[in-house]
């Protein structure tokens, strides 16, 4: 079976929390998320068509280094077929594997959790409901999103949602609190720097400033005060998880 | 001239017709009757004459006003001689004895003497009497028959230097020839600084170390060397390191706090100089005492100083302070070494400290020293104390200065065990240390391999000193336990393979040749530190540690044996790189067992601790593959841009930098040359990710530690500090990503330590630009 791959990055230690991953990047994407900064992912022809087995063959290299693979893209569970090939392959050689997906292929997610193959599974929530498509880039079906959350919520696996914080679009109070209510309950919640050094979807927001850590921490806190297990992750400082509620800021 | 001039001067003073007459007798009237007259050259003589300048001014003005070219300078010559025995009597009689005078060194006038010549090439040279003689004579024609403004002292030795090569006395020459700079270099000097040493500012301490750096390297190579080892550095078969200070102090040391901490402390060695302290009673003053321990033993130094066992030797110092008095020590000490902007020529004190998570094994049973000297129990008493003062340690490098930038002196390096990685053990420590280096790269780990003697102390630029070897075993109890690498001779194994054109029989010959050139540099070496100790020069380790005993004994120091670039003779012997087959790589690793075996023969030969280590080569690499550049041409193999100067061999045994290949293949091939290199080895990793997770940084140590064989490493994250609005961010930025100011400043680790990438020489730069970062 071929997988259509943007990429292989041999190592990484940011891309699965406290575990050192090779990264698969899969080509093609469902959504259009005008903040999306791996445009090359999601369109044009920069990739390879490659076997499972070569993708194997390729991380069997760092085997001695790596805890896991991290399976992102673009979006992989529209690779339903290779998807799962692969985390079998990956599964047998005792790696540990970690999903990062837009969540509106429920059916995937949950056929790779009921198959064991998957350790970990990142879900990217990119706005509350009423600026979902806004920020999606398509008319969404909400339902789909909820429905990968319940999968998620029911297994045992272990998980996260995330929102890519970008500045104007989805960075008010209000919205994370709106994102918190669409979300709740969940394991862990985090919040994640925009990042346009490659460029971005909607070229209009190539300009916008960095997010400041500091903005980030202030809406970590709205979230936190829900009640919800808060990360950030900022290219300054990496993975901070917000251990207390503060109350002035 | 007319007649009217004449008698109006003949008015001023009647000896003139004496001098007329007697005038015909020097050398110089004859030669003024060739020359027109000119008023720059009356003014010329006057000065040379030791008139001042307003003098031979206005005689050469009040001549002008009567003569023109149409007269001779030997007519000009009464009126001359007139003048100045109305304005400098003493000039004018000097003019009238046709004398030279001299500008000599010491800043006076003097008599031109050819006696004085013969006398310095005599007592300067092994000359014979008669030759010295005919030297003196030609050297007298030629300043008579050149029209020089003055001659002056170096003036003077140039001349004899050329005489004696035109009389092909070249052994002579070696010997009375003069050190020093062209002025064109000094004014560059103090106009641009220099970019040797990625470790000096331009200020003006700098410009002054530089120009006596300069003079020492060439007093080393001209007078010091033996010539054959001289050219073989010149031509780039080996690199001297440090030339500089070879005439005088060895390179690094490793220091016993006990030993201060039980008696004081004298920073000059003698007390002859500096207030002598005795044995600290106050914690603050012990930490003091530790940092000026180091500062003054850079004096004696001119590598790396620093302390192992350092929290260790200090734990029962703290005894009964709580974690925020510990770590307002532990702060004090740091920004000590970070501030103190004073050593060898305005630089900080190029220090490093060695942590403990544990107490080490071989010192639970031994006598602690607290304060005042005295002994309290052993250090198995002080498990607590030496674990509180690691995390505050810790603690202060992870906050960094004030600025928020991270302090790059002094290097930490920390003891791991892989066996205690394996139980999970201080797994609070390894989560501390690996935030620091997710944060900022800093610091260092001493990964205690099997195959590691128990007992050994890193330094400087990652040396491995076996104590075992170097101390006798009642160090450990006497306070005493130390060590550092004397002097550092650098192998460039890319020419050997050039030389060898692909025969194995002729590579050997010649590594060996090599490394025989770099045994007598060493045993000169011990030669000229045990004189300067006796000779008391080196008055901070010619201290007595006993009756019987120096702080410092060069014949127990190692003595370093490095190389650069094994990946490109490799290239260029077989046709791969290090990391293209298995072949390349298991020849490379033959070639170093044989230098390590070569290495071995010499410890026995000469009773020294001779070892085989990875330099740094921060500006060897490229130096060296300049000249191979340009002696070997197209076939030499380097790294870097072509037709540029920004070029480079890979360091010692590594895998090219920008060689694309998965992490653990670059260790598995570098680990394995770390067994072999028994005076100190280390392996980069450079980090690509902004901020790395500091749990897996501590997942990637275990592993490094427990599946490869590296023994020392670290982790490089490149650094942006922004100048205007002082954020500090992983990767190197043009522009500050939160403020858009272009005043930052790019950090990373050279290779030895942290430096703001400005200081870098070009090759450098090159590799920086090189580095394969993982990560990204």
């Amino acid at each position: 079976m071929k997988v259509r791959v943007g990429g292989i990055l041999d190592m990484s230690t940011i891309d699965y929390s406290g575990k050192i991953s090779s990264v698969i990047f899969f080509h093609g994407c469902n959504f259009r998320c005008p903040f999306c900064y791996n445009i090359a992912l999601v369109e044009g022809n920069d990739y390879q068509e490659l076997e499972t087995t070569e993708v194997i063959e390729k991380i069997k290299k760092h085997k001695n280094f790596i805890d896991a693979v991290t399976i992102t893209g673009g979006e992989p569970t529209l690779q339903i077929e290779g998807l799962k090939e692969l985390c079998e392959g990956l599964k047998s050689m005792k790696l540990l594997v970690k999903l990062d997906t837009n969540g509106y292929r429920p059916d995937v997610v949950k056929k790779l959790l009921d198959d064991n193959l998957l350790d970990f599974v990142s879900v990217d929530i990119k706005a509350s409901s009423d600026k979902y498509n806004e920020l999606a880039g398509i008319n969404c079906d909400l339902t789909r999103i909820k429905h990968t959350l319940e999968v998620l919520r029911n297994s045992e696996v272990d998980y996260e949602l995330r929102t890519t914080i970008v500045p104007g679009a989805n960075d008010s109070e209000e919205d994370i609190r709106k994102v918190c209510d669409f979300i709740k309950p969940t394991k862990a919640y985090v919040l994640q720097q925009f990042r346009h050094e490659g460029g971005t979807l909607d070229k209009s927001l190539s300009n916008t400033p960095k997010m400041e850590r500091v903005k980030l921490l202030k809406l970590a806190n709205v979230a936190k005060k829900q009640g919800l297990k808060v990360k950030i992750r900022t290219e300054e400082e990496g993975e901070e998880i917000i251990k207390e509620c503060l109350e002035t800021f | 001239m007319t007649k009217d001039s004449i008698l109006m001067v003949k008015d001023i003073d009647e000896t003139i017709e004496d001098f007329c007459a007697i005038d015909r007798n020097n050398i110089n009237f004859w030669l003024s009757q060739l020359e027109k007259y000119d008023s720059k050259k009356v003014f010329s003589i006057c000065l040379h004459l030791g008139t001042d300048e307003k003098t031979a001014r206005e005689i050469a003005k009040e001549i002008d006003r009567y003569a023109d070219n149409r007269l001779k300078m030997s007519e000009i010559r009464p009126l001359i001689f007139s003048l100045l025995q109305r304005k400098d009597p003493t000039a004018a009689k000097r003019f009238r004895a046709g004398e030279i005078y001299v500008r000599t060194s010491s800043q006076t006038f003097e008599r031109f003497n050819r006696s004085k010549i013969i006398d310095s090439l005599l007592n300067e040279t092994k000359i014979g009497e008669k030759q010295a003689e005919k030297i003196g004579e030609e050297v007298e024609k030629f300043i008579r028959n050149s029209n020089l403004d003055y001659v002056s002292a170096p003036l003077i030795r140039e001349i004899v230097n050329a005489k004696l090569i035109e009389n092909g006395m070249e052994d002579v020459r070696r010997l009375y020839t003069r050190v020093g700079l062209p002025v064109f270099d000094i004014t560059n000097l103090i106009d641009k600084g220099s970019k040797e040493n990625a470790n000096l500012q331009y200020n003006p301490e700098t410009i002054h170390k530089l120009m006596a750096d300069k003079m020492s390297k060439e007093y080393t190579l001209t007078k010091i060397l033996p010539k054959d080892i001289a050219d073989s550095h010149i031509g780039g078969q080996i690199h001297i390191h440090d030339m500089d200070y070879f005439a005088t102090r060895p390179f690094c040391f490793s220091h016993d706090l006990r030993f201060f901490l039980k008696n004081g402390f004298m920073p000059d060695g003698t007390g002859n100089h500096t207030s002598v302290a005795g044995p600290a009673k106050k914690p603050e003053v012990a930490f003091l005492h530790a940092a000026k321990v180091l500062a003054a033993a850079q004096t004696n130094c001119a590598g790396g100083q620093g302390f192992s066992y350092f929290n260790t030797f200090l734990a029962p110092v703290i005894t009964g302070l709580d974690y925020k008095q510990v770590k307002q020590l532990a702060q004090m000490f740091i920004y000590e070494m970070s501030q103190m902007y004073v050593a060898r020529g305005g630089q900080t004190v190029f220090s490093s400290i060695d942590l403990d998570m544990n107490v080490p094994k071989m010192f639970k049973d031994i006598g602690a020293i607290k304060l005042g000297g005295k002994k309290d129990g052993v250090y198995g008493d002080y498990e607590d104390e030496v674990k509180t003062l690691f995390n505050a340690f810790i603690d202060v490098y992870m906050e960094g200065d004030y600025r928020g930038k991270p302090f790059n002196f002094p290097k930490i390096e920390i003891q791991i065990y892989p066996k205690d990685l394996k139980n999970g053990k201080n797994e609070k420590e390894m989560l501390g240390i690996s935030e620091l280096a997710a944060k900022f790269g800093t610091p260092y780990y001493i990964i205690n391999q099997p195959y590691m003697p128990e007992f050994a102390c890193y330094q400087c630029c990652a040396y491995l000193m076996p104590l075992d070897k170097a101390i006798d075993t009642d160090n450990l109890e006497n306070e005493v336990v130390r060590g550092g690498s004397l002097q550092v001779v650098t192998i460039n194994l890319p020419q050997i393979a050039y030389e060898a054109r692909g025969n194995d029989d002729k590579l050997v010959e010649l590594l060996e040749n090599r490394m025989e050139k770099v045994k007598e540099v060493m045993m000169l070496r011990n030669k000229i530190i045990s004189k300067n100790l006796n000779a008391g020069m080196l008055p901070f380790l010619s201290q007595r540690i006993s009756d019987k005993e120096n702080y410092f004994i060069p014949d127990k120091q190692s003595y370093t044996i490095g190389l650069v670039g094994m990946n490109e003779m490799i290239k260029f012997h077989t046709g791969d790189e290090l990391h293209e087959s298995k072949k390349s790589w298991m020849f490379g690793l033959k070639v170093m067992k044989h230098m390590k075996d070569v290495v071995a023969t010499f410890r026995e030969e000469t009773g020294l601790n001779f070892a085989l280590a990875r330099t740094p080569a921060e500006s060897t690499a490229q130096r060296l593959a300049l000249i191979d550049r340009k002696n070997y041409g197209d076939k030499s193999v380097y790294q870097g841009e072509k037709d540029t100067d920004s070029i480079y061999y890979t360091n010692s045994f590594h895998v090219r930098p920008n060689a694309d290949m998965g992490l653990f293949d670059r260790m598995k091939i570098e680990g394995a040359f770390h067994p072999l290199t028994d005076g100190g080895a280390m392996s980069h990793i450079w980090l690509g990710e902004a901020h790395p997770n500091t749990e897996a940084i501590m997942n990637l140590t275990k592993k490094i530690a427990t599946k490869t064989a590296i023994q020392y490493m670290a982790y490089t994250k490149d650094l942006t500090i922004c100048d205007r609005c002082g954020f500090v961010i992983g990767g190197l930025h043009d522009k500050c990503p939160k403020c858009q100011s272009d005043k930052v400043q790019n950090w990373s680790r050279i290779t030895g330590y942290y430096q703001n990438i400005k200081g870098w020489g070009k090759g450098k730069i090159a590799e920086l630009h090189d580095r394969r970062r993982y990560g990204v």
